[in-house]
């Protein structure tokens, strides 16, 4: 096996570059990537390093040594994702690729000699790739993937191409490098086997008696008498693409950035397959609610980036966010291919949009601001009721709320007679917004049922009852 | 018009009250009420206090004992004692209800209501209607004359629903309707916290409680006139009616001791007269002197007159047992030292060496309890505790409680996490926060940490910390008060379940116990008796005399003992061993008995703060003269050369010189131990100056008692305790004087207890000569042990000193061990130890003599083949050639051993680096004074007592001894990390050296050279 060569590419900072390349963050400003689990940053740019941030450092410390340190919140399944979009956009110049989540590619590069000419030029092809989305990598090159893979996250950065040169720099690394369980790197460290090069010192059959085989299968690996590597990688007979957002997002405009990103990606996937799409599914997800999903359905199967990104942006004009969006997923709902379709080019059928997207439509023409809805949010305090668009409310509670809350109270004028109260508040000290109010249900000579309170020696009307 | 507020929770209802009792009451008293009844929820834990702050101040408001209960979702109800018969009746319910439940949370039965004979009931109706008519026909079936309806007034938009639903069920079910708050506080400021508490307790944040919060401050005492205006003056009036009705006072509650502690024919005195006598033949055989006759006549009667009889047979009875049982005791405190005492064998100060008067500590005048505290070993004390609870029954015994306090660290991050603040966050805050720095504070310190002050929520957070610092946060167990009675305890005061299994607590703390005149008996541990006994058992082993307490005391003070103890050679003895001890030791000489007494209690914040350790060194070594303002001043100072030094002298000179009466100086007494809480000390300042200047003492002298008597604040020393524990420190020295190995290895085997380590008390051994063996499979047994080796002692470290072996695993080791001892690993490993007992035995290096180096034994262990019935007679070869150096295998013996018997982390590290001019710890003594010094050793200790005026104190530790470093403030300051975090220190700092040749390095700079050898687990003390 040690005649094989592989190349890995260890993305160490993947989620961060994501961000970057969208654009939605500046890279001159202290970044970092944020692992809740952990708490702990696992991915720093340059500015963060220099404000005197450390890789593993955790939040407060961090958040100490730099004020304005901006946070990505860290997802496994988002960064497994960019890895297979690499994946995807690598697998046009190679063919042999293991995806090694969350942050790793092998590529086997010794059957590719003979078209690109030498090894470098692999490379060259390979690196060009990364560095157009704008991925920081470490790489080096080995007799197997667990080799390779070790070397690069020792960031060897070297393309190792001698046996023997293979052999000395992995006899030099420390156990604790290997992707070994803790328990059997902390039995190997007690037992004084430091280095890779003492282990494979050690008989296979005396490591045999001591560790599973799992281990021993992956001491072969890197020892190049044979190779483990994951299934290769095989580009989706669909599309999907789920961007799980570094911000919480609260405008649908904020969208189109990553969305111009994966329609690029749909472009080449459906170039590569001479098939396009009438049909796409977008999914957004809120935190806390469940998903929306919308369809886009355009009238013809070519494929054409202004068209679908003036769709899905039209859509999403007319789409409310519930709350704000954390993630999203574009899928093409049915693929079809050019050939053996009737392809109507030139059908001028007209969209029809639901009643309800039209009503949300003009909804947003007219403003946010025009609509409300009354509710009683978790709190003693009725102004915070306007704010609110939840209806949990407490029986008892609602019984004084007025069905239309002001939006500044207004000074009172006449004397009305005060049929209720006082109810008194004093709540709200924690916030900006404190408040210590008695209120009153006062009837004015009109019969007008309001509600009005009394603070700093001042009569105001806060709402009107229906 | 008259009130009374019949329901009020205060702070003892946990996180949920927002005021001290204190502070209800007085508040109370301000606004006129009539009366006002603390009611937290099923406790009286704050009872105690409100009653005497009401003695204390006399205020002019009357207290009524009560409890809240919330039963199920829908009924909520007070029950109220108006006399004595329902106080124990109210004690009954509370401690049924709790003990039923873990400790924290009680579980009402209907039946404890109905069993309610003569409670008052206040009903506070629930808003389902449903509910409360069911609620008010039950109260009308089974307590139609004692339950009254309590209305309460909240201006929350809901009065009306709930004065509609009083008038409804006033009518249907004739209940009567009296006024209430409900008070949560004392006042509307309150407001905030009272939210943060209820935040706490839902373990959420303010914001997010929502309805659930109090929706304004309608919850604080609110003035007469205001209430006038809320309620109809029908129901205020039943209030102060019901009030009426409630005579009963703390104040009526007795104790009765056991009965069962005399036998019949006698009466409690002549059954302690007996016992008295028969001690007096065994502790003056040689017949009594008529001084000390007449002394026990004295204390006797006195003990009659106050009625002590019984506590001190219930002691005597205790100490008896564990006598009988072989446990070593000592008997301290007020009443310890006394004569009888003496002849109950409670202590063994002998009063013909120690002249202190058991008068001075009971007085008649001053009527406080005698204060006797017993220590027993510490691995053994459990079996008195049993011995207590089977003689007594659990029924009438109890432990005491401890109120464990919000303290900064809890308050700051229970507050953040209750404002929203993220955890991490406080975490780091904390951390970074140097609590012993006086100049900048707290508040300011955590700008920082990246906590803006001027930023609102910081400043609420900063606000309400301060606030709820030392509010009480639950209830513990004291550490062994024990309180026994002759009847159930319930009915004298609730009992609960404490977090340990079979333990009880009462719901009053010493404090409040005092308060009531009711009497503990504190059973407490001292790891050094067990230290002490282990030294005896090893040497009655050797020699045919026994050795004993009474045995080392009666060959009087041996000068060679004093010497070692000059020369500050008491690492490992009791009392005299800390730092602070150690450094005073060559400056106060002690040459007697009485010197140590003074010792002890010199090194005390209290006299350190009052500035008198000068004063009397310099009179004791004849630097200054020695002066008396007055006869009086100078009969109770003459012993400690005119410089009052114990706590007893204080007060003894408020009597004397300041006219204080004994139930004042008993007022003093208790403020001096609470100053720093609550200031109350300043109250007596006049009266102590104007007490001392109209008896012709001068103003400036009068001013200094005061500030001595701050300065003792709650730390000072009482002779009573210094005396029990001098014979505990001489013999100690004795042993580690004649029998250092003895000495050392029942020390080792008494760990966890005292000041050093094991790696400390190794050192200090090896200092003295003793080799020391390293812990082996085939020679160490569980315990650490001596060995001779050609007729000379030496220590062989036992298998308890590997980590994470278990004992069962020592135990098979030590039985299935051949008699020539393990010939191979495969052999042990058929013994039946398990994996994680080899393993911990291995990193202890334990199988050196059968398989080379811990690396060989554990790839040996690791091979699972080996014990497979076909392989075990297999040679065992192995390729396998690793072996640590001597960095892994030192880091690996303190990781598994806390200590390397191998070489020392400085010794290693000099290999490897070099510190320009270092001196070495052995070769500090040749330095001149005030030179500059280069030193480097591991932190073993870092103190920063509060008397240091912000210095600490470092110990450091080289391969040749200790050093002493001083560490100033703002040194600390400007190198936070180095001071803080370093497990290996270099100090270059300027050598001081003191008349009396104490050496001390103050630090100049502060270099962490832990990373010198990484991971080293050295074991510091920090900060104690």
């Amino acid at each position: 096996m040690a005649d094989q060569r592989w190349l890995y590419v260890y993305c160490y900072r993947l989620t961060l570059d994501n961000a970057l390349h969208a654009g939605v963050t500046d890279n001159s400003l202290p970044v970092a990537v944020y692992h809740q689990k952990r708490n702990a940053l696992i991915q720093l740019n340059r500015a963060a390093r220099a404000a005197g941030i450390e890789q593993d450092m955790g939040l407060a410390q961090a958040a100490a040594l730099c004020e304005n340190l901006e946070l990505i919140d860290y997802d496994e399944s988002m960064e497994l994702s960019l890895l297979k979009n690499l994946a995807s956009q690598l697998y046009e110049c190679v063919a042999e690729i293991s995806v090694s989540p969350p942050d790793g590619l092998a590529i086997r590069i010794d059957n590719l000699v003979r078209y690109y000419g030498s090894y470098e030029q692999i490379w060259e092809a390979v690196k060009a790739v990364i560095l157009s989305r704008n991925i920081r990598c470490h790489y080096a090159s080995a007799w197997s993937p667990d080799a390779a893979s070790v070397l690069a996250r020792q960031q060897t950065n070297i393309l190792l191409l001698e046996n023997e040169s293979i052999r000395r720099a992995l006899n030099d690394l420390p156990v604790s490098s290997l992707l070994l369980s803790q328990k059997e790197s902390h039995a190997l460290y007690r037992a004084g086997i430091k280095h890779l090069g003492a282990l494979f010192e050690l008989p296979a059959t005396e490591i045999g008696k001591r560790f599973n085989s799992d281990l021993l299968k992956y001491l072969f690996s890197l020892k190049g008498d044979s190779y483990r590597a994951g299934p290769f990688y095989h580009p989706p007979a669909t599309f999907e693409q789920t961007v799980i957002l570094p911000f919480e997002v609260t405008g649908t405009d904020k969208l189109n950035v990553y969305l111009s990103k994966i329609l690029k990606d749909l472009a080449i996937f459906l170039r590569l397959r001479n098939a396009g799409t009438q049909w796409l599914i977008l999914t957004l997800c809120y935190r806390e609610t469940d998903p929306v999903t919308l369809d886009i359905r355009k009238s013809d199967l070519r494929f054409s980036f202004d068209e679908w990104a003036n769709l899905i942006a039209l859509k999403l004009e007319t789409t409310e966010l519930a709350e704000p969006v954390i993630q999203f997923t574009l899928c093409a709902g049915e693929i079809n291919e050019y050939a053996g379709k009737e392809a109507d080019f030139f059908n001028a059928r007209k969209h029809f949009f639901a009643r309800q997207q039209l009503l949300s439509k003009l909804t947003a023409r007219l403003g946010n601001q025009a609509v409300s809805d009354a509710g009683w949010p978790e709190d003693h305090r009725f102004t915070m009721a306007k704010a609110s668009r939840s209806h949990a409310c407490s029986e008892q509670a609602a019984q004084h709320i007025p069905a239309f809350i002001l939006s500044q109270p207004q000074r009172l004028t006449g004397t009305p007679k005060i049929e209720f109260g006082p109810v008194r508040i004093e709540n709200g000290w924690w916030d900006n917004a404190p408040e210590q109010r008695d209120y009153f249900i006062a009837l004015n000579q009109q019969g007008q049922r309001m509600q009005i309170f009394r603070e700093q020696g001042g009569w105001y009307i806060s709402g009107w009852y229906a | 018009m008259q009130y009374a507020e019949l329901v009020t929770q205060s702070n003892f209802s946990f996180l949920y009250g927002a005021s001290s009792p204190e502070e209800l009451v007085t508040t109370a008293a301000f606004l006129s009420y009539q009366a006002i009844a603390i009611t937290d929820e099923c406790s009286v834990a704050g009872i105690v206090r409100a009653h005497s702050e009401i003695s204390r101040h006399h205020l002019p408001v009357k207290l009524i004992c009560g409890s809240l209960f919330n039963f199920g979702e829908s009924l909520q109800f007070v029950l109220l004692c108006p006399d004595k018969k329902a106080w124990s009746e109210l004690c009954r319910i509370i401690t049924n209800t709790r003990r039923r439940s873990p400790k924290g949370e009680y579980a009402l039965a209907e039946w404890d209501i109905k069993s309610v004979r003569h409670c008052i009931i206040i009903w506070l109706p629930h808003h389902n209607d449903e509910e409360n008519a069911r609620w008010g026909e039950w109260f009308k079936r089974f307590h139609p004359e004692r339950t009254y309806i309590g209305a309460v007034r909240h201006l929350d938009g809901r009065d009306h629903l709930r004065f509609a639903q009083y008038e409804a069920l006033h009518d249907s079910f004739s209940l009567p309707v009296t006024a209430c708050t409900h008070a949560l506080f004392h006042h509307s400021e309150r407001l905030a916290l009272q939210h943060v508490m209820h935040a706490m307790k839902e373990n959420t944040t303010v914001d997010k409680l929502g309805h659930h919060a109090v929706s304004n401050a309608e919850r604080a005492l609110r003035p007469l006139s205001k209430l006038q205006k809320l309620y109809p003056a029908a129901w205020l009036a039943t209030a102060s009616r019901i009030a009426s009705q409630c005579v009963f006072s703390p104040d009526e509650l007795k104790y009765q001791y056991p009965a069962e502690l005399v036998p019949a024919g006698y009466n409690a005195t002549s059954w302690l007269r007996k016992c008295v006598e028969e001690g007096i033949t065994r502790r003056f055989p040689e017949g009594i002197s008529d001084a000390v006759r007449a002394i026990i006549e004295k204390e006797l009667t006195l003990i009659e007159e106050q009625q002590y009889e019984y506590f001190f047979l219930t002691i005597y009875d205790i100490v008896q047992f564990a006598a009988a049982n072989d446990i070593l005791y000592q008997g301290r405190g007020s009443a310890a030292n006394s004569v009888v005492c003496y002849c109950l064998e409670i202590t063994a100060v002998d009063p013909r060496q120690i002249n202190v008067l058991f008068e001075r500590f009971i007085s008649k005048e001053r009527n406080e309890p005698p204060d006797i505290d017993v220590d027993f070993e510490h691995s053994r004390r459990e079996e008195v505790i049993q011995y207590i609870y089977s003689k007594y029954g659990r029924e009438r015994t109890a432990l005491a409680a401890t109120v464990i306090s919000f303290r900064f660290k809890s308050a700051f991050r229970e507050t953040g996490k209750a404002l929203g603040f993220p955890e991490s966050q406080l975490d780091y805050v904390i951390k970074n926060i140097n609590r012993r720095d006086r100049a900048v504070p707290w508040q300011t310190q955590i700008e920082s940490c990246g906590l803006n002050p001027q930023n609102p929520k910081v400043s609420q957070l900063i606000s309400l910390t301060e606030q709820i610092t030392g509010f009480p946060r639950h209830l513990s167990q004291h550490v062994g008060g024990f309180v026994i009675s002759a009847g159930p305890l319930y009915e004298l005061v609730p009992v609960e379940n404490a977090a340990m299994a079979d333990r009880t607590v009462i719901q009053w703390d010493k404090d409040d116990l005092e308060t009531l005149g009711l009497l503990k008996v504190d059973v407490l541990a001292l790891g050094m008796l067990t230290a002490i006994r282990k030294t005896f058992a090893l040497l009655n082993r050797q020699f045919p005399v026994p050795v004993s307490i009474p045995f080392i005391t009666a060959l009087g003070d041996d000068q060679q003992v004093y010497d070692m103890i000059c020369k500050a050679d008491t690492v490992g003895t009791f009392q005299i061993e800390s730092r602070a001890q150690m450094t005073m030791l060559p400056r106060l000489r002690p040459r007697c008995y009485y010197d140590l007494v003074v010792q002890i209690a010199i090194v005390r914040p209290g006299p350190i703060q009052g500035d008198m350790v000068h004063p009397y060194l310099l009179r004791r070594h004849g630097k200054e003269a020695v002066s008396y303002p007055s006869e009086e001043v100078r009969q109770v100072l003459s012993r400690t050369m005119g410089v009052p030094i114990f706590q007893e002298q204080v007060i003894q000179l408020a009597m004397v010189a300041a006219g204080f009466s004994g139930g004042e100086a008993d007022q003093l007494r208790r403020a001096m131990a609470s100053w720093k809480k609550d200031g109350r000390i300043y109250e007596f300042r006049d009266r102590l100056i104007k007490g001392m200047t109209e008896r012709n003492y001068e103003p400036a002298f009068a001013e200094q008692l005061f500030e001595q008597i701050k300065g003792f604040g709650g730390y000072g020393f009482p002779e009573s305790h210094s005396a029990s524990f001098a014979v505990l420190a001489y013999v100690s020295c004795w042993l580690k004087c004649y029998f250092p190995a003895e000495f050392y290895v029942a020390l080792l085997n008494s760990l966890p207890m005292g000041f050093y380590s094991a790696s400390q008390l190794v050192q200090d051994a090896r200092h003295h000569e003793i080799t020391v063996l390293p812990v082996c499979v085939n020679a160490s047994d569980f315990d650490h042990k001596i060995e001779l080796k050609a007729g000379i002692k030496q220590i062989r470290l036992g298998l308890r000193l590997v980590k994470g072996l278990s004992e069962n695993g020592a135990v098979l080791l030590e039985s299935k061990r051949p008699e020539e001892g393990y010939r191979s690993l495969t052999e042990l490993k058929m013994s039946g130890l398990t994996e994680s007992d080899l393993s911990s035995l291995a990193s202890a290096d334990a199988f050196f003599s059968i398989s080379g180096n811990r690396y060989r034994a554990r790839w040996q262990m690791m091979d699972k083949h080996s014990t497979l019935p076909l392989f075990t007679d297999q040679n065992e070869q192995l390729p396998f050639n690793f072996a640590p150096d001597d960095k892994d295998a030192l880091l690996e013996d303190y990781a598994s051993t806390t200590l390397s018997l191998k070489q020392h982390p400085v010794e290693l590290i000099l290999r490897d680096y070099s510190v320009r001019q270092l001196t070495l710890a052995r070769e500090l003594i040749n330095r001149p004074n005030k030179s500059v010094v280069h030193v480097l050793g591991c932190v073993t200790c870092r103190q920063a007592p509060g008397t240091a005026s912000g210095a600490t104190f470092f110990t450091l530790e080289d391969h040749t001894g200790n050093m002493n470093v001083v560490v100033w403030q703002a040194t600390a300051r400007h190198q936070h990390q180095a001071y803080l975090k370093s497990q290996i220190l270099q100090v270059d700092g300027i050598l001081e050296r003191s008349p009396e040749g104490v050496i001390h390095i103050i630090a100049g700079k502060l270099t962490d050279r832990s990373s010198w050898l990484d991971t080293l687990n050295s074991g510091a003390r920090n900060f104690h």
